[in-house]
């Protein structure tokens, strides 16, 4: 699991006798409860999603909604993770707008579209692609 | 933009749930919009550094918040507006603190002025240290048990009251009915529900409980009228400070 390099605190799961893992902390404390106490199948497979968006967008804030979801966000929300049995669903509020090369978004709704990630061979290409565009995006947005 | 949100545990036997410290910093400065719903909770704030303006758009009034404020329960949605650089420090109090409150009565829908903290306040231990010391010195009883479950029971000691002399003492120690209390109650048992809207569209049909709202109607009429959106809309809504202290105080209450 690669992170951006810098001065990181990062926080250790015990999830077996001799099995730890290690993620970046996060800056907000409610997230970093959040992934201490997420079921220990499914824990690396968040992990590792969420080193890829945090490695392809380090300007985003992360936060708990809806009790169970963790929303990466700037001055708005972007994208939604949603813990499944044995799956995470990546929901990209503005996901219509994404040119989607590699046709691993779902979904038929006005805006939203959603990428479902079962294994942790995932394809990180693709969400790296999808989260660069996400925040290109919000900046010609903003630049109109 | 670089947020960072951190979270000390209360003291329950002071109805705190916990404290927080909310930091947002940017390269320039620039206002970010937050909406807060209705909670059952009563909320100390003391902004450190930067302003906060509140809109209340049922009330139609616009003013800053003082630096230190509590806010009682509110039954409609307000819009905060946050100047950056802002260094919030804050401490929740479960519905329960109404019942301890030393000034007259907490009221309702509107911000109360206050001074718990120093003004050279440091860090989150140092705020939450004075405000427990604060309430400490300062928390009376008003009634002999509480008057409400956690649910929102009656307590038996009220079975013998009139249901006028009860209204009237909601109305003192809440500065609301109890069905408005129940009204906000029910709005929270559709959000802490577990909602996977992942799926194709969000199906908002599946979390309605029977128990609570008669339909889908009847829900989305009650949840815009408390909120301000839909609860799709609410589900996309960027809210930085009602998200962390949302998903902080289901925690709480999860391990009380």
């Amino acid at each position: 699991m690669r992170f951006p390099a810098g001065n990181i605190e990062f926080g250790v799961i015990h999830q077996g006798k001799d099995e730890r893992m290690k993620y970046k902390k996060s800056k907000n404390d409610i997230v970093n409860e959040y992934i201490e106490n997420l079921e220990k199948d499914i824990t690396p497979l968040f992990l590792e999603i969420r080193a890829c968006v945090l490695s392809a967008g380090p300007s985003f804030n992360e936060s708990i909604k809806w009790k169970n979801c963790l929303v990466y966000a700037t001055t708005k929300n972007h994208i939604q993770t949603v813990v499944g049995t044995g799956k995470v669903s990546l929901i990209f509020f503005e996901g219509t707008s994404l040119e989607d090369k590699y046709g691993l978004l779902e979904g038929d709704g006005n805006k939203a579209r959603t990428m479902r990630i079962h294994s942790p061979d995932f394809n990180k290409k693709a969400l790296t692609d999808y989260v660069k565009q996400t925040l290109k995006n919000e900046t010609q947005r903003g630049k109109k | 933009m670089n947020i960072s949100f951190q979270k000390l545990k209360g003291d329950v036997s002071l109805h705190l749930a916990f404290c927080w410290k909310m930091t947002i910093r940017a390269k320039s400065p620039l206002t970010i919009t937050d909406h807060l719903i209705p909670e059952l909770f009563y909320d100390y704030f003391f902004i450190k550094e930067g302003n906060i303006e509140c809109v209340d758009e049922t009330g139609r009034t616009k003013y800053e918040l003082p630096q230190q404020a509590l806010k009682p329960i509110h039954t409609h949605p307000l819009v905060l507006i946050f100047s950056s650089p802002l260094v919030l420090y804050g401490a929740r109090f479960f519905l329960t603190f109404a019942e301890s409150f030393w000034a007259d009565h907490p009221g309702a829908n509107s911000f109360l002025a206050q001074t718990w903290v120093r003004q050279n306040t440091k860090d989150l231990q140092s705020f939450a240290s004075q405000v427990i010391e604060h309430v400490r010195g300062r928390q009376t009883r008003r009634n002999p048990y509480p008057m409400l479950s956690p649910d929102l029971e009656e307590s038996d000691w009220l079975v013998h009251y009139s249901p006028r002399h009860k209204r009237r003492l909601y109305k003192a120690t809440f500065g609301l009915s109890r069905k408005e209390l129940q009204g906000v109650r029910n709005i929270h048992a559709f959000l802490e529900q577990t909602c996977d809207f992942a799926s194709q569209s969000p199906r908002i049909i599946q979390h309605v409980n029977p128990e609570v709202f008669y339909d889908q109607p009847h829900l989305n009429h009650t949840f815009k009228k408390m909120t301000g959106f839909s609860p799709v809309e609410y589900f996309e809504a960027n809210s930085i400070l009602q998200d962390n202290l949302m998903s902080a105080s289901y925690n709480e209450i999860s391990s009380r």
